[in-house]
């Protein structure tokens, strides 16, 4: 960088001395091999190890004319397979859901959507907390209106687990960052320059998979060299931002890519640059990137949670606290990748459908 | 007015003003003196408002000399020449209308009490005493923005006045004023000469200048061209002194053309319009050009309004050459050869931030056309051949709009209006705030579109005028025609006519057309 | 008879050709084609060896910002004629859809544009009909019709995305290049010229600015401003659903979160380029040039390597520079 640009960068830098960052490096090793904790430090329960309720439970449940509100933090694929989990398992149960609402990532607007949601004076409300800092004040009347609240993904903080609230389900976040990481390895052949596109801001899941999977390159990957990094806080910018990443490391074997949508531009990026070896990695079940991915593009594969499962969970935790059964309070669902060779499996398993019928054609095509 | 020569409140000779390279005043007399009125008169442009500002304060001249009381005088700043005893009344209103009476004409100035709070009874009574010198009848207590125009306007020259000035300089003080209120002004200032008080009164009314000013200066691109007794020039002579140009009255025709073998161009019968018109029969003639004379709210201008289709909810029938027809846009009038000159020409009138061809050209753009595109090359042409038809004074068609005197826009916009060759045209009140030369200017280009076929609706306050043009005088009042003058039959339209026919004990609305 | 002005007044003959022909593309903004060239001379010196004057990188501006260009030219209008439209992105999304549903549907493309061009127009003329015949301001219409469509956009496909596969349609709206030529620049000029022409050229786009400049003197003058206005939102909803269609053409896929950034690029794009935000006036090149600008910087600051905060706040500091400065200029 010559002496103009550093000024310019200093001259912001101060500006900014105010400002919150985000660190995007790791600034103290992460321990790659520890287990994932709750936020109480409590260790984690695997998804499966959740009992089925028992058929006078089933009975109990559905005779009791229970609510149920979904207050989630953002909309999109994943939300609704979450949605859909935790819907399938409320008919199941006789619990009717009467809102469900989505706040655009604004925690003034989940504040709000939960007031009103109480009006309605639901028996739960499943949550992915936007802000775990102001969901504590948010929250706190629909704990003391009785609600059973179950988190996903976010928790509260302060809120004291089992009490407060049931319990918090969430994808193993640290373990898809580094599953990210074993997934780049083999899509470029364990070495080579890569770039990173991650999310700049404040996001409790996307911040612990950009930081594992960064993490897990430097230690576990020493071949691989991060020649670029690069932030993004509105999705329709990660285009222009793999562009000038091509522009100016042409040699890039690989672009990490925050989350699933996100990667939609960074593939047309590599399309427009001729690039078509590239491989990009991301998080999270898309048509689209499956379609690029099954056509052999430069889609080589993404790390999943399984929302669908998950949301089936929340509301079987939901019921459990109902009847007043006693649950872990900190569950995690295990970490799941896909790469072209199994794409067909992952949507059978995670949106209970088969993909749609471009995805298996290009599969039946086969790779040139 | 006292007679022979009075005291010299102020003299200045030989004055010279430039800005950067623009000489705005070269060599400049004037003297006036106490307890007459001095009449100041020029185009815009010609140095009054500098002259004056130089008598005021504001400006330092670059050469002359300046005396007031037979003393030389330099002011460097308004306030010197407040306490020189020189005030000045603007153009626009310095009231605040929130304030009372009393309290804008002390404004600054508010007596107090002990504890130095405004003493109000002392307010209140001063400034009635400074009002019944003046002759002005008003609460002082009432708010100012309550006021009618006029007495605002009165109330303005008290608070000038309160100061005790020996000269008073007035701006346009008639601009917004109704012709009654005019007469109450004239007693004021008559008042104020009887005091003692000199004043210098800038008008563009010459009829009102000749009637009260007792002396009178014209300035023509900063020089004095005229100067001297009023009652010694004619008016010809004065607006010649101001333009450098002979610029005749419209003579009206003796008698309208003979187009019975036409239909009429418009008819109406029974044209109403809830709470505005009732019941209005009216026809046009090719050839003709009908006036409108009434006071505000006499329904003047919606009838001109319906008739140009800004009215959807008029009843009646209308007949436009002979054929029924039901106009509910301006578009519609337009499609039916009908123009429309509106009233407020900086609000409905002139596009500011364009150029004078886009104003110029802004309803026939349509017929300009050359495979679908503009044709570049007729539009100018367009545009200029109506600069030079209308003596519109411009540098040219891309001159931005606002850069132009109020009579040459308006010259723009009659001549957008005539682009069209409508069979009718609408004016409404088409002279307000324009210069006696661009007035008659206008009126003579309305005579011949008249003369050429075409006919006219228009509606005036400046009486003379619409009589000396207008074939047919149309009196409305209250929504209903009260009565009809013929200049064929003699009937010339007066002021004492019009307020005759206004408080009439039997005004009935007669069959016109 | 009243003489007319007997001193000519001082008008320069008039000569043909040259004069009239380049009369209609003078730039009203000076200064935004300085701020341009400066912009990019700093990127330029500063950048030179990160890659910003590579022709790749020019490539990836020109494509990058070909959508809000064709958008701006639309809003040009739409300014121009004295109303505004806050819903251009959310009719971006609904477009890409309808056009990615109805190529899923093995439709032919000219009817699957139609369609997505259909929508878009549709649009306009509900922004247009509210705004002229219920005399709502059309900042509120559009506030209105912005959430409305966007709506309709997620409930079009419940919020998944469409890929696109028919690779005509790809290439022919915005993945492809013919030669060194993204065909996004090549629409980019098209539009260029023909809103240009017909904003500058023909008496619609004439009778638009007048309409925007005073709609009262237009409408007493026989315009049909109502029309007039119903048109220019129409075309601003049209450009929107073109933009629309080429985001689905070069991300091979629609989603409904498309467009949902556009709206105050556009903004800033137009008034930057000289028109007014209050009507009566306006610039098809300068939109363009307002475009790029914005486009230039965008790239040049990610090229520095600047953090997402560090970029927002240079960013919003020099487009509050260039609009304090187009606005001073255009001012009379």
């Amino acid at each position: 960088m010559n002496r103009l640009q550093g000024t310019a960068r200093v001259g912001l830098g101060a500006l900014l001395a105010l400002t919150v960052a985000v660190p995007t490096v790791a600034q103290e090793r992460i321990d790659l091999d520890a287990a994932t904790v709750g936020p109480s430090g409590e260790a984690s329960t695997p998804v499966d190890a959740i009992p089925a309720l028992t058929e006078e439970e089933l009975a109990e449940i559905s005779g009791g004319g229970h609510t149920a509100a979904l207050l989630w933090a953002g909309a999109g694929t994943w939300y609704n397979a979450l949605s859909a989990g935790a819907r399938d398992a409320f008919t199941e149960m006789g619990i009717e859901v009467v809102t469900e609402a989505e706040a655009n990532f604004d925690p003034a607007r989940q504040a709000t959507d939960i007031e009103t949601a109480l009006a309605l004076k639901p028996d739960i409300i499943l949550s992915l907390p936007v802000d775990p800092v102001a969901g504590a004040q948010a929250f706190r009347p629909a704990i003391d209106a009785g609600v059973k609240l179950v988190f996903v993904d976010n928790g509260v903080d302060g809120y004291v687990p089992g009490t407060d609230y049931v319990a918090i389900v969430t994808g193993d976040h640290f373990g898809m960052g580094k599953a990210a990481a074993d997934l780049m390895a083999d899509a470029i052949g364990g070495s080579g320059k890569i770039g990173v596109i991650y999310h700049d801001a404040v996001f409790y899941v996307t911040n612990n998979r950009d930081r594992y999977f960064q993490a897990a390159i430097e230690q576990r990957y020493p071949e691989i060299e991060i020649a670029a990094a690069q932030g993004f806080a509105e999705e329709s910018r990660t285009q222009e931002i793999a562009a000038a990443m091509l522009a100016q490391n042409p040699d890039l074997a690989g672009i990490y890519v925050a989350w699933s949508s996100a990667a939609q531009g960074v593939i047309a990026a590599l399309r427009e640059a001729g690039k078509p070896d590239v491989r990009v990695v991301a998080y999270d079940l898309d048509a689209t990137n499956d379609l690029d991915m099954a056509s052999c593009g430069n889609m080589a594969g993404v790390a999943l949670d399984r929302p669908y499962q998950e949301g089936r969970t929340m509301a079987l935790l939901a019921a459990h606290a109902l009847l007043g059964n006693e649950t872990p309070t900190f569950v995690t669902v295990p970490v799941q990748t896909e790469t072209r060779e199994n794409i067909e499996q992952v949507w059978t398993e995670n949106v209970n459908a088969a993909p749609p019928q471009e995805i298996l054609e290009a599969l039946a095509a086969g790779c040139a | 007015m006292p007679s022979g020569e009075a005291r010299v409140i102020l003299r200045v000779a030989g004055i010279r003003k430039r800005f950067g390279g623009v000489t705005a005043l070269d060599g400049v007399d004037l003297v006036a003196r106490a307890g007459e009125v001095h009449g100041l008169v020029g185009a815009n442009g010609a140095g009054k408002s500098t002259l004056v500002k130089i008598v005021n304060g504001v400006y330092r001249p670059d050469e002359g000399e300046l005396e007031v009381d037979g003393r030389p005088a330099s002011f460097a700043s308004p306030r010197e020449a407040r306490e020189a005893g020189i005030a000045m009344v603007y153009q626009e209103f310095s009231l605040i209308p929130t304030l009372s009476v009393a309290q804008n004409i002390q404004l600054g100035r508010e007596p107090r009490n002990r504890i130095g709070l405004t003493d109000e009874t002392e307010l209140r009574r001063s400034a009635a005493r400074i009002l019944g010198d003046l002759g002005v009848a008003v609460d002082p207590d009432a708010p100012v923005g309550r006021l009618p125009v006029g007495v605002q306007q009165l109330v303005e020259i008290a608070k000038a006045t309160s100061v005790g000035p020996s000269l008073l300089v007035l701006d346009e003080p008639t601009a917004s004023l109704s012709q009654s209120e005019v007469e109450a002004l004239f007693a004021t200032i008559r008042r104020l000469c009887e005091r003692g008080v000199a004043i210098i009164y800038i008008s563009h009314h010459l009829a009102e200048v000749r009637k009260i000013c007792r002396r009178i200066t014209v300035l023509r691109d900063g020089r004095t061209t005229l100067s001297g007794e009023t009652a010694g020039f004619s008016l010809d002579a004065i607006i010649e002194a101001m333009t450098g140009r002979v610029v005749a009255e419209v003579a009206a025709r003796a008698a309208p053309p003979d187009a019975s073998d036409r239909p009429p161009v418009v008819e109406l019968r029974g044209w109403s319009l809830l709470n505005r018109l009732h019941g209005i029969d009216l026809s046009i003639r090719p050839g003709e050009i009908v006036g409108v004379a009434g006071l505000l709210g006499s329904g003047r201008t919606s009838l001109l309004r319906s008739i140009a289709g800004l009215e959807p909810a008029v009843r009646g029938e209308m007949r436009v050459a002979g054929r029924p027809v039901r106009i509910t846009s301006p578009a519609a009038a337009a499609s039916h050869g009908i123009a429309f000159v509106p009233e407020d020409r900086r609000r409905e009138g002139i596009i500011t931030g364009q150029s004078v061809q886009a104003n110029h050209l802004l309803s026939t753009w349509g017929t300009l056309t050359r495979r679908f595109l503009v044709d570049e090359r007729a539009a100018l042409l367009a545009t200029r051949s109506a600069v030079d038809r209308f003596g519109i004074r411009t540098s040219g068609p891309a001159q931005a709009m606002e850069q132009l005197s109020g009579g040459n826009q308006q010259k723009v916009v009659v001549a957008r209006a005539l682009a069209r060759s409508p069979s009718l045209l609408l004016l409404d009140d088409p002279t307000t705030g324009i210069d006696i030369a661009s007035r008659r200017e206008l009126l003579g280009h309305l005579r011949d579109y008249a003369d050429a076929g075409g006919a006219a609706l228009i509606v005036s306050s400046e009486l003379d005028e619409l009589g000396g043009i207008a074939g047919r005088v149309l009196i409305l009042s209250r929504g209903r025609v009260v009565r009809q003058l013929d200049r064929a039959a003699g009937e010339v339209l007066s002021e004492s006519l019009l307020h005759a026919a206004l408080h009439a004990p039997d005004a009935h609305p007669g069959h016109t057309g | 008879m009243p003489t007319g002005d007997g001193a000519a007044t001082p008008v320069a003959p008039v000569r043909p050709g040259a004069r009239w022909r380049f009369a209609s593309v003078r730039p009203d903004n000076l200064i935004v084609y300085i701020g341009f060239l400066a912009i990019l001379a700093f990127f330029a010196i500063t950048l030179g060896d990160r890659g910003f004057l590579t022709p790749e990188n020019f490539a990836n501006i020109a494509r990058q910002t070909a959508m809000v260009s064709i958008m701006a030219f639309g809003m040009t209008f739409v300014l121009s004629s004295g109303e505004i439209d806050l819903s251009i992105g959310s009719v971006v999304a609904l477009s890409a859809l309808v056009v990615a549903v109805l190529l899923r549907a093995d439709l032919p493309i000219v009817v699957a544009v139609a369609g997505s061009l259909a929508a878009g127009l549709l649009v306009g003329l509900a922004n247009g009909l509210l705004t002229t015949r219920l005399r709502i301001p059309s900042f509120l219409v559009t506030l209105g019709t912005m959430t409305i469509v966007v709506g309709a956009a997620r409930v079009l496909t419940d919020l998944e995305p469409v890929p696109v596969t028919d690779r005509t349609f790809a290439f022919l709206f915005g993945s492809g290049t013919i030669g060194p030529v993204p065909v996004l620049l090549i629409w980019t000029a098209a539009a260029l010229v023909i809103f240009h022409v017909l904003l500058r050229r023909t008496p619609f786009g004439r009778q638009v600015l007048a309409t925007g400049g005073n709609r009262a003197a237009a409408r007493y003058s026989g315009i049909r401003t109502d029309r007039i206005k119903i048109a220019a939102l129409m075309l601003g909803a049209a450009t929107a659903a073109l933009a629309g269609m080429l985001y689905a053409g070069r991300l091979q896929g629609a989603r409904y979160t498309l467009g949902e950034d556009d709206l105050m690029t556009v903004i800033a794009a137009t008034v930057i380029g000289g028109t007014s935000l209050f009507g009566g006036r306006g610039s098809i090149v300068g939109a363009l040039v307002g475009s790029l600008l914005v486009g230039m910087l965008n790239n040049g600051l990610l090229l520095m390597g600047l953090s997402v905060s560090e970029q927002l706040i240079a960013r919003g500091a020099i487009i509050i520079a260039a609009v304090a400065l187009s606005l001073r200029e255009g001012a009379p």
